[in-house]
């Protein structure tokens, strides 16, 4: 066994790693190279495929299922060996395309068993993040002995510089960074699958290196760590931790352990076993036994039924999260509930407190669910005639009576929802643990961060998602804190990567730390949303309350996670799976002992094994949402869309924030929730919802979203685009198509760039017309209904309508064509500047004055309570909705 | 190669690396020697036992403060795989090469001739490459060069021995004299191109900082510092190829082992324990007791110490300490406005720090008597000095010596030349760690030393800044120049003229009063060698015979065998790590306290449980101001490093700071004993931070973090507040604020002395509690951050918020535990201070 072969694995390892994802995201050039290399190198590797072509054909037709249902990077391995399986076909003989197929097929396994590496890493790393004991008191000894003036504080090297002392986080991340772990399965693999004498042995000298090795370069990385601190200037931020999540650093300790391993672990060449040279037919036992063991295990881990629907009765605790006198002098920095309920978002109340709390979610929830408010203590009685308890973000802690009235409740079959908030703010982590901890998991103090960009933590569904969170598409997390589930039962329906954290400051107001990279940090992959039994209930634990308040509740995902979770705690527990998750490990063990004994096998058995792991992932799917569906809406509401694929020149908040630039329709949109007609007794309601529309080139429900808007298009529609939108229109939806003159169009780049720049920077900017290209296609959709805006003017003027208030508007163009309603009043004469025109059961609504909306003319962020000049624009739209609904 | 290379990081020659980091990249290449070196497959278990024994004395040898102990180690790995690999003729060359390079690293600290020596050559030799890289600079129109050149004095490089690669001249040298002793030809070739390499680089060198002004001018000052890593890999390169290609053609002579080898095995061992013993040890322990010490007020600077009413940085005073610390030592401290020969006549160890004035009529005489008849004198320089009449006073002292503290500031790269000095062997510098500035050095000048004058402390990674007589403070531009010296610049030398001895520095900062707090041991052992004068290995007789061994010991180990090789390693590792730690134990002085007629003044500041706050005092979460606030109070502040119960028993106050190490039964126990003798141990400790000190507050009967109505629960923080602890008569209160404080309940049993809440927190839950335990106190306060500087005294000695609370608050604390009770004053009669 040579360098080659294991240079293969550890530049594939690398490239799973750094594509993963795992410590952020990386260039894909930089592990596409790294991929191409392992590839190259996985030529010289000699796998065993003598097979009949029509085996072969068998095989390569395992893994087409697994290149359509797996997702981006999984996807990679099927692929490869996908080619792999074809070369080897094309040229069944020792040329150099034989050589080719073989080395794809190497590095597609590879890839595959990396990637499933990388899946149980993240779980495990997520769960149980730090190391124990056993592995942190060698590495304290070693550190010492070093010549780092240390202690072992817990799980954290506390180590003495002059300018701090850095509690270096001792974390599996750290000491067997995902890259390692990828090396060491593949290279198990690698030696256990060859057909080779001594391979226990040499497997059993590979575990040594590897393990000596952890340990040295543990002491390596802790030195180097102090070594950068020792070099860093007085007056220099102390800002080099980054470096202990850097997968490159990782990629660099695992270069000398492939070159002691391929060194020291060298079975001889003259020790293979004798291999036949004809070829082979199919191993159907084995290859059987594999797809079922890839069936269950995968159905077994990931499937979660659910037994009966409950009556969908949600109790939502107001109780514990209001401010009171008591809360007032113990938490002067919480001025008010930014969970509550009780005061409506409406078109009288502005500032920060109108949009931080959860009055559009109950309202929302209400439209699936009787819901109610629990304003006093908790007790038995109240939660009698209960389905779903919601805790969120208590301040106030729970009594003793309490914490068992909500255990008995779940014990009993209840299901309970705990949603909490960073840094136990406020207290609610210290009162929101007192029931977590007796359900087997707590709500870490921390805060968490994205490694690539500090405030930005976005969460991509994984390819089997939980019941909870089945339902909802990527979404953009505020700042949530991370859950320590230990070894709790149970499974992470939200785990988010490429994150770090940071503990509580308990001297600022809201406990909010500094963002500033620290040795102390945890890296990697974090547990959001965590979903566990406790008796007959089920439970389920949240980690961002922000996200679920008025300001960012119906950004894409965000609402459907709220309700997918609301839905999954509204049925009882389904059939166990445990069983079939052990009885696939059970047969996954013993394809390996079978494996063993024939490693030539071992290609049709991966493929099987592949081919019945994709079933059982479609499977899952489609039980998950069987058992789980989305819960229908019992009550109507008026849902107003906003395109995303033809509006791509305007910016619409993904994390509830507004940056206040001129790009943004951010409180344009926000405004239309305000129109909301809460739930009174005896009174039904009527809420009013946002939803972003992804892509126009499917057909739009007008009876899902009565009114779809278009801001300022900038791409160019698709025929089949603009069929869907005659359609929505005829079967009754209002297409309302907003424009602003083409001069007065920035693109997203430009509005940052405008933010900040200078007077003499914009003039620069705009003299060389930088990032301004914005090309307006407005009159491309409005073609397709008979108007037409005229872009060869801006105007400015005053905009009249019937029964609206007057407002002044500037960049706006004349409509052409249709009924006018809303005119401007300019120097030269009014101009039509807002059309309708009927089609079919619905209309289309033609605006020229888009920009009067922007976020920078109402009001620049939300917080800001608005004057009258605002107030009008805001009840211009007010006026607008309600027109265009009837 | 690796074993070369693991070598030269043993020994610290490849650059400016943290020491740890060295001894990890030293242990990787220990990595693949053992790899590489032994046929594994092929290896019985003797050997194997052979390889696993010498590996781990090895491996525990490079944790040693020692450089040549740490080399020692290296050679013991090689040695062991050579036993290994019996017809390896090489590894067995190797392991005396890096051995004899391992006495070398020895004997150029112990002997100062040596040092002299290698830095005449090493001089020497960049000098030339200087004058050769200035040359070429010219020649090849280096566009920076000229104006470079202009600004720096000739010659162009002036170089000791870290950067003139005098360490690899050695190692490989000495394999190419071991490896090829009869082929003169080969031999000469290799030192010729191990000298050609150096002599290019160094050429490389002179011109660095032109080149990086001229492409990396954007990236500040020059970063030379891991300069001598290129001479690793280029000489590594040379010699691999030498090797690999040339080949020794016959056995040579030391390969015909001895006959005997068993008495070679002894003889080498017996010489590798003695040989640094000898070197090492000094005849008697150092001791200030009965000893008088004087200082003469020709002083630049003053004789204050913090008092109340002033704060901040500027308001520690200068040398005011230096009684109480003589004091605590056993001896007696004066400053004398002139210095008679009555004076003269009575002093054991004369002070001279930073003299700018003119000398009194027949002042510098008597003192230059004084010392020639057999007194003790150590004075202190600084930097950029040049008086009216272009000379410094320090240096008409040192006009008796070949000492002179030149016109320049020695600057480190690293602040407080952590991790860059370089101790010689000598009483008062021997088993110093360098995690923290041990020696106290900061910002002063270097000290020109000629023989018979001698180093004591070298700044490796540091170069002399010319000074400036337009700059500020007359000092240079702080950037590396051509012309200044690079590396190994000498802070601290020493000689002896007639019967006396004088000990030279170029700063004064070591015995000022804020930095004596974290050097006292250090200050303390020279004061007491100065006043004890135990005999110095340095005496002429001992470093002649020692040198005489030191060439025994490498005559032997060319005639040993394998066990020789590994004998020799071991003991040699294990003697000079011995005779070091002998040393330290010899040197070092306990301060004292305890007094008759006043409380014990002594307080101790934690520094061995790694509490949580920055050691660089001023910073935000640093310390400076509650030590001065110590000070303020009657207490002589020092930091404990080592927390033993002979230093506890001498000390009146102990605080600990969020510690973050935890206490051993046996620390517990001192501490009980401490408290109850009447000592005052107070820990500061927030909720998230009391793991380390949870077990030495439950002995106590505290916990942070519990409150007992609500017992199992956890605690909610309390932030940042202030609370009421001194009621005024107009029923207003004094308060004292905390950062982030967390509830502390009494958790003693009944019988217990009930603790006294001194301060209460939200909730009314109390924050601070004291308990009288025997004849002292305990006091615990649940706030990690309640001395930071942030919290209690700004480095400018800004008032915070507007008030001077918690200095009050501490004021009336330590009264009270003193008997000098004391309390606030209601601030509507005074406000603030200065």
């Amino acid at each position: 066994m040579r360098l080659i072969p294991w240079l293969a694995i550890g530049l594939l390892a690398t490239a799973c790693f750094l594509a993963s994802g795992f410590f952020g995201t990386f260039e894909t050039r930089s592990w596409v190279l790294l991929l191409t290399l392992g590839v190259a190198c996985s030529m010289t590797v000699d796998i065993d495929v003598r097979a009949r072509p029509r085996t072969i054909g068998l095989l390569a037709a395992c893994t087409v299922p697994a290149v359509f249902v797996l997702h981006d990077v999984e996807r990679i391995g099927p692929l490869l060996m996908l080619g792999g399986f074809g070369l080897v076909a094309v040229q069944n003989t020792h040329g150099l395309l034989q050589r080719v197929g073989r080395g794809a097929l190497f590095a597609g396994g590879v890839w595959i068993a990396q990637s499933v590496t990388m899946f149980v890493y993240g779980t495990w790393t997520a769960r149980v993040p730090e190391l124990p004991r056993f592995l942190t008191e060698p590495i304290s000894f070693l550190v010492g002995v070093a010549g780092v003036d240390h202690a072992l504080d817990g799980t954290r090297l506390v180590m003495f510089s002059m300018r701090a002392k850095h509690a270096l986080a001792l974390t599996w991340s750290w000491f067997a960074d995902p890259g390692f772990a990828c090396f060491f399965v593949a290279g198990t693999g690698f030696l256990v699958f060859r057909a080779t004498r001594g391979r226990l042995g040499a497997w059993l000298r590979f575990v040594a290196i590897c393990v000596v090795w952890l340990f040295v370069r543990a002491t390596v990385s802790a030195s180097l760590y102090m070594h950068t601190a020792l070099l860093t200037d007085y007056d220099e931020e102390l800002a080099h931790a980054k470096e202990l999540w850097n997968p490159w650093f990782d990629a660099a300790y695992l270069l000398p352990l492939v070159l002691f391993v391929a060194w020291l672990v060298r079975p001889e060449q003259s020790n293979d076993l004798p291999a036949s040279e004809a070829p082979r037919s199919l191993p159907l036992r084995e290859s059987t036994l594999a797809a079922l063991a890839g069936f269950a295990v995968i159905v077994g881990f990931f499937w979660f039924p659910s037994g009966e629907r409950k009556s969908g009765r949600v109790l939502i605790d107001e109780y514990h999260s209001q401010v009171t006198e008591g809360t007032r002098s113990r938490w002067p920095a919480k001025r008010f509930d930014t969970v509550g309920t009780q005061r409506p978002y409406d078109t009288e109340w502005y500032g920060e407190d109108a949009a931080y709390n959860y009055a559009s979610l109950y309202e929302y929830c209400a439209l699936h669910y009787d819901v109610d408010r629990l304003l006093t203590r908790i007790d038995e009685a109240r939660l009698t005639n209960v389905d779903v308890l919601v805790l969120k973000v208590p301040t106030l802690e729970f009594e003793d009576s309490e914490i068992r009235a909500v255990l008995d409740f779940t014990k009993r079959g209840g299901g309970l929802l705990l949603i909490g908030e960073h840094t136990s703010v406020f207290g609610s982590g210290v009162s929101i643990n007192q029931i977590a901890r007796e359900l087997g998991f707590e709500f870490r103090y921390d805060c968490l961060f994205g490694i690539d960009e500090v405030f930005h933590q976005s969460y991509e569904p994984w390819l089997m998602p939980h019941p909870a969170s089945q339902h909802m598409g990527p979404i953009e997390f505020a700042i949530s804190c991370s859950i320590d589930p230990g070894f709790t039962r149970g499974t992470a329906f939200l785990r988010g990567i490429g994150l770090k954290n940071l503990d509580a400051d308990y001297h600022a107001r809201n406990a909010y730390p500094q963002p500033n990279d620290s040795a102390q940090m945890l890296a990697g992959s974090f547990v959001q949303g965590f979903a566990t039994d406790f008796g007959k209930g089920r439970v389920l634990a949240f980690t961002d309350s922000t996200i679920m308040a008025n300001f960012s509740f119906f950004e894409p995902g965000k609402s459907e996670l709220f309700l997918g979770m609301l839905e999954w705690l509204d049925h009882d527990q389904g059939m166990p799976t445990a069983w079939l998750a052990l009885a696939g490990l059970a047969l996954a063990l013993g394809v390996l002992v079978l494996l063993i004994r024939r490693p030539a096998a071992l290609v049709p058995v991966f493929a099987f094994a592949l081919l019945g792991s994709t079933i059982g992932i479609v499977t899952v799917h489609v039980a998950n949402a069987a058992s789980t569906p989305f819960p229908e809406r019992k009550r109507p509401c008026v849902a107003v869309g906003f395109d995303r694929s033809l509006c791509t020149a305007i910016s619409l908040p993904e994390r509830g924030f507004i940056g206040g630039k001129d790009d943004g329709y951010g409180l344009f949109e926000r405004a239309i929730q305000r129109l909301t007609k809460p739930v009174l007794p005896g009174e039904p309601g009527l809420p009013w919802i946002t939803r972003r529309v992804s892509t126009l080139e499917e057909p739009i429900d007008p009876t899902e979203i009565q009114m779809l808007t278009l801001v300022q298009p900038s791409e160019v529609p698709s025929q089949n685009a603009l069929d869907n939108l005659k359609s929505y229109v005829e079967n009754g939806g209002t297409l309302v198509v907003m424009s602003t003159a083409p001069g007065a169009m920035l693109s997203p780049k430009d509005a940052d760039a405008k933010k900040d720049a200078s007077e003499i920077q914009l003039a620069v900017r705009a003299m060389f017309r930088i990032d301004t290209e914005v090309q307006s296609t407005v009159n491309g959709v409005l073609g397709a209904f008979g108007l037409r805006a005229d872009e060869s003017k801006a105007l400015t003027g005053t905009l009249h309508a019937k029964g609206f208030p007057d407002v002044e508007a500037q960049d706006a163009v004349a409509i052409e064509g249709g009924d006018p309603f809303v005119v401007l009043e300019t120097g030269d004469g009014n101009v039509n500047v807002g059309v309708t025109k009927a089609l079919g059961r619905g209309k289309v609504v033609a605006l020229g004055f888009a920009s009067r909306f922007r976020d920078t003319s109402m009001g620049i962020t939300p917080d800001v309570i608005p004057d009258a000049t605002v107030r009008s624009v805001y009840d211009f739209e007010f006026a607008l909705w309600r027109a265009l609904r009837k | 190669m690796a074993g070369l290379a693991a070598a030269l990081c043993a020994e610290g020659s490849i650059g400016l690396f943290g020491y740890p980091l060295l001894r990890a990249l030293s242990w990787c290449l220990l990595a693949v020697v053992l790899v590489g070196g032994v046929a594994w497959r092929r290896t019985g278990p003797r050997n194997l036992a052979w390889i696993a024994a010498g590996s781990l004395l090895g491996f525990f040898a490079t944790s040693s403060i020692v450089p040549a102990a740490r080399v020692a180690g290296i050679a013991l790995v090689v040695a062991a795989t050579a036993s290994a690999t019996p017809k390896s003729r090489l590894l067995r060359q190797v392991t005396i090469a890096i051995l004899i390079f391992a006495i070398y690293s020895f004997a150029i600290r112990a002997i100062p001739t040596l040092w002299h020596l290698a830095d005449t050559i090493s001089g020497l030799l960049g000098t030339i490459a200087g004058h050769a890289g200035s040359l070429v600079g010219k020649l090849s129109s280096v566009e920076e060069w000229p104006a470079a050149l202009a600004s720096g004095p000739e010659p162009p490089l002036v170089v000791g021995t870290t950067f003139a690669g005098f360490d690899m001249l050695v190692l490989f040298g000495t394999l190419l004299a071991v490896r090829y002793p009869k082929r003169l030809e080969v031999l000469g070739l290799g030192l010729i191109t191990l000298f050609g390499i150096h002599f290019v680089l160094l050429g490389v060198l002179t011109l660095s900082p032109a080149l990086w002004h001229a492409f990396a001018h954007e990236r500040g000052a020059i970063q030379t510092w891991q300069f001598p890593v290129l001479f690793v890999f280029a000489d590594g390169v040379a010699m691999a190829a030498l090797v690999r290609f040339v080949r020794p053609s016959e056995i040579v002579a030391y390969e015909v082992v001895s006959r005997k080898p068993i008495l070679l095995t002894i003889g080498a061992a017996l010489l590798a324990a003695i040989t640094p013993a000898f070197l090492t040890l000094p005849l008697g322990r150092c001791s200030l007791v009965g000893k008088r010490v004087v200082a003469s007020d020709n002083v630049y600077g003053n004789w204050e110490r913090p008092k109340h009413g002033d704060y901040g940085r500027l308001s520690i005073g200068m040398y005011g300490m230096l009684e109480t610390f003589v004091k605590s030592l056993g001896g007696t401290f004066t400053h004398e406005k002139e210095l008679t020969d009555e004076v003269l006549a009575q002093t054991d160890v004369l002070m001279l720090m930073y003299p700018h004035e003119d000398w009194l009529p027949g002042e510098l005489q008597r003192i230059h008597d004084y010392v020639r008849n057999g007194g003790a004198l150590v004075i202190f320089g600084e930097h950029t000095i040049r008086e009216k009449d272009g000379k410094a006073r320090f240096n008409d002292v040192l006009s008796i010596t070949d000492m002179v503290v030149p016109f320049d500031a020695a600057l480190f790269q690293v602040g407080g030349w952590l991790q860059s000095y370089d101790p010689h062997v000598h009483p008062i510098t021997s088993g110093i760690s360098q995690d923290r500035n041990a020696f106290g050095v900061v910002t002063g000048a270097s000290v020109t030393t000629h023989w018979p004058a001698r180093p004591l402390l070298l700044g490796r990674w540091g170069f002399n800044d010319l000074g400036d007589e337009a700059g500020n403070a007359m000092l240079g531009d702080h950037a590396y120049n051509p012309g200044e010296r690079l590396g190994d610049v000498v802070l601290i030398a020493e000689q002896e003229v007639g019967d006396g001895i004088v000990i030279a520095f170029g700063d004064t900062s070591s015995v000022t009063n804020g930095i004596t707090m974290g050097v006292h041991d250090f200050n303390a052992r020279l004061l007491g060698y100065l006043a004890a004068r135990p005999s110095s290995p340095k005496a002429m007789w001992r470093q002649f015979l020692g040198s005489l061994l030191l060439v025994g010991l490498g005559f032997v180990l060319f005639r040993s065998g394998c066990t020789g090789h590994i004998a020799a390693a071991g003991l040699f590792a294990l003697s000079t790590i011995a005779s070091d730690a002998w040393t330290y134990e010899l040197g070092t002085m306990l301060p004292d306290g305890r007094q008759v007629s006043k409380p014990n003044d002594l307080a101790y500041f934690d520094t061995a449980h790694l509490g949580k706050y920055d050691d660089e005092a001023w910073r935000w979460d640093g310390t400076m101001g509650f030590r001065m606030t110590l000070n303020r109070n009657g207490y002589q502040c020092l930091e404990l490093h080592d927390f033993t119960r002979e230093r506890l028993e001498r000390a009146g106050l102990v605080m600990s700071i969020a510690p973050q190490r935890e206490f051993s039964a046996k620390e517990r126990e001192m501490v009980r004993e401490f408290v109850n003798g009447g000592g005052t141990f107070i820990v500061t400790a927030s909720y998230p931070d009391v793991r380390a000190s949870k077990s030495l507050l439950r002995d106590f009967g505290f916990e942070v973090g519990r409150i007992n109505e609500m017992p199992g629960r956890e605690p909610q923080p309390m932030g940042h507040f202030k609370a009421p602890y001194w009621p005024f008569e107009d029923g207003t209160f004094a308060f004292v604020r905390f950062h982030e404080a967390w509830p502390v309940a009494d958790i003693a049993a009944p019988t217990a002395t009930p603790a006294r809440i001194l301060s209460y927190g939200t909730g009314n839950y109390p924050v601070i509690l004291q308990r009288d335990f025997g004849k002292g106190h305990f006091i615990v306060i649940g706030d990690s951050s309640f001395v930071h500087n942030k919290n209690l005294e700004y480095e400018g000695g800004q008032l915070i918020e507007g008030k001077r609370e918690n200095a009050d608050f501490w004021r009336w604390l330590l009264g009270n535990i003193r008997n000098e009770p004391w309390h606030p004053e209601n601030p509507t009669a005074s406000e603030g201070g200065k």
